[in-house]
């Protein structure tokens, strides 16, 4: 068994935020609030260009399941997880986070299902364009969907060999 | 965390702290850039990939460094503080850094683990969040580990014993059965004084 070596070290940040001055807890939230709502809109429209890249890399049939695209399309919907909350999409968010737990196992243990795809990629319109309307039960619904067909495409995939 | 309900609040001050900002999606940056200079950081350094990172890491001490756990290129987040905490570059070698992540792939979460991070926050993030995130990390005192698969900041959170069936490694390590008393328990008196220190007459 190997040796431990313990290291007292100096927290410098701890130093940094106890210099007079500065915000309380409700400050520094109200200024980064602020601020992010200032953004909203670049988030909204960062989104769609996100949401069209996606639909251009799974509507194209000799894209898919290629590793590279796979790659790619995680990449993006894991941006979309980073971003809807901050546009006020907190549910499309979790949306992409479902789709990132799918796409993650066909990358991890391969096989490809375009309807789950497909499915996904409708909800995540979906709840970018209608989630006012659709409102708080319908948003659900879908989330509930979502993560149903995630749960059975984990339960059929195959494990990869140890 | 929640402040005091009475008294004055306790204030955090952001505006000297050296912070480097990494991440590789430019929205995200911007997400990142606007929740700290909310929170009061003056002109938080900014870095879209580790090679940049790497080169702000060697030119400045930092207080606290957040990045991405995927970055563009063949270094990701994790790959990035794993060579932070070996770079001898002090004091930034023991700079607190937070990961952020969306969806972690399952083959990731080891790396995540032991990458030597001392916080790992889940994406939406929110400014409460990150604030209350910003404050334990600034308000831990866990020291650093070193050992051959592993350097950072201590994993054990609990002062909870050894894994089960070891011995353990390190020098403080105890066992988890206690002993047989070798002495008398302590009066409450005893006790008492201990906790209650009084003012005495010279």
């Amino acid at each position: 068994m190997s040796a431990v070596k313990k290291i007292r070290v100096k927290n410098r940040l701890a130093a940094a935020v106890r210099a007079p001055g500065g915000k309380t807890i409700a400050e520094a939230v109200a200024g980064a609030e602020a601020r992010l709502e200032d953004i909203k809109d670049d988030c909204l429209a960062s989104l769609d260009s996100i949401l069209a890249s996606m639909a251009e890399l799974i509507e194209n049939p000799k894209y898919l399941p290629r590793e590279d695209v796979l790659a790619a399309l995680y990449e993006l919907s894991n941006d979309v997880v980073g971003i809807a909350g901050v546009a006020g999409l907190g549910d499309m968010g979790r949306a992409a986070f479902s789709f990132c737990d799918l796409l993650d196992v066909f990358i991890d243990q391969g096989g490809w299902n375009a309807a789950a795809v497909e499915v996904h990629m409708n909800g995540l319109k979906l709840l970018r364009t209608m989630s006012d309307k659709i409102g708080e039960a319908g948003r659900a619904q879908i989330l509930e969907g979502l993560f149903a067909v995630v749960k059975r495409i984990k339960a059929s995939a195959t494990p990869p060999a140890a | 965390m929640s402040e005091p309900k009475s008294g004055p609040k306790p204030k955090y001050n952001l505006e000297t702290a050296k912070i480097l900002l990494v991440e590789p999606a430019a929205h995200g940056l911007e997400i990142l850039s606007q929740i700290f200079t909310g929170f009061g950081a003056k002109a938080p350094h900014r870095a879209t990939n580790a090679e940049d990172a790497k080169t702000i890491v060697k030119k400045t001490d930092l207080d606290l460094i957040v990045c991405e756990s995927q970055l563009e290129g063949d270094i990701d987040g994790y790959d990035f503080v794993k060579w932070l905490r070996h770079s001898k570059i002090e004091p930034n070698n023991f700079t607190t850094v937070m990961i952020i992540s969306g969806h972690t792939q399952k083959s990731k979460v080891e790396k995540a683990r032991d990458c030597g991070a001392n916080f790992i926050v889940a994406k939406p993030l929110t400014p409460k969040v990150m604030i209350d995130r910003v404050i334990w990390v600034a308000r831990e005192n866990r020291s650093f580990i070193e050992c051959a698969d592993y350097l950072g900041p201590d994993r054990r959170f609990h002062s909870i014993g050894p894994p089960p069936n070891t011995e353990g490694r390190r020098s403080d390590d105890l066992p988890l059965e206690v002993g047989e008393a070798v002495e008398p328990n302590l009066s409450q008196d005893d006790i008492d004084a201990m906790l209650q220190p009084k003012r005495v007459q010279r």
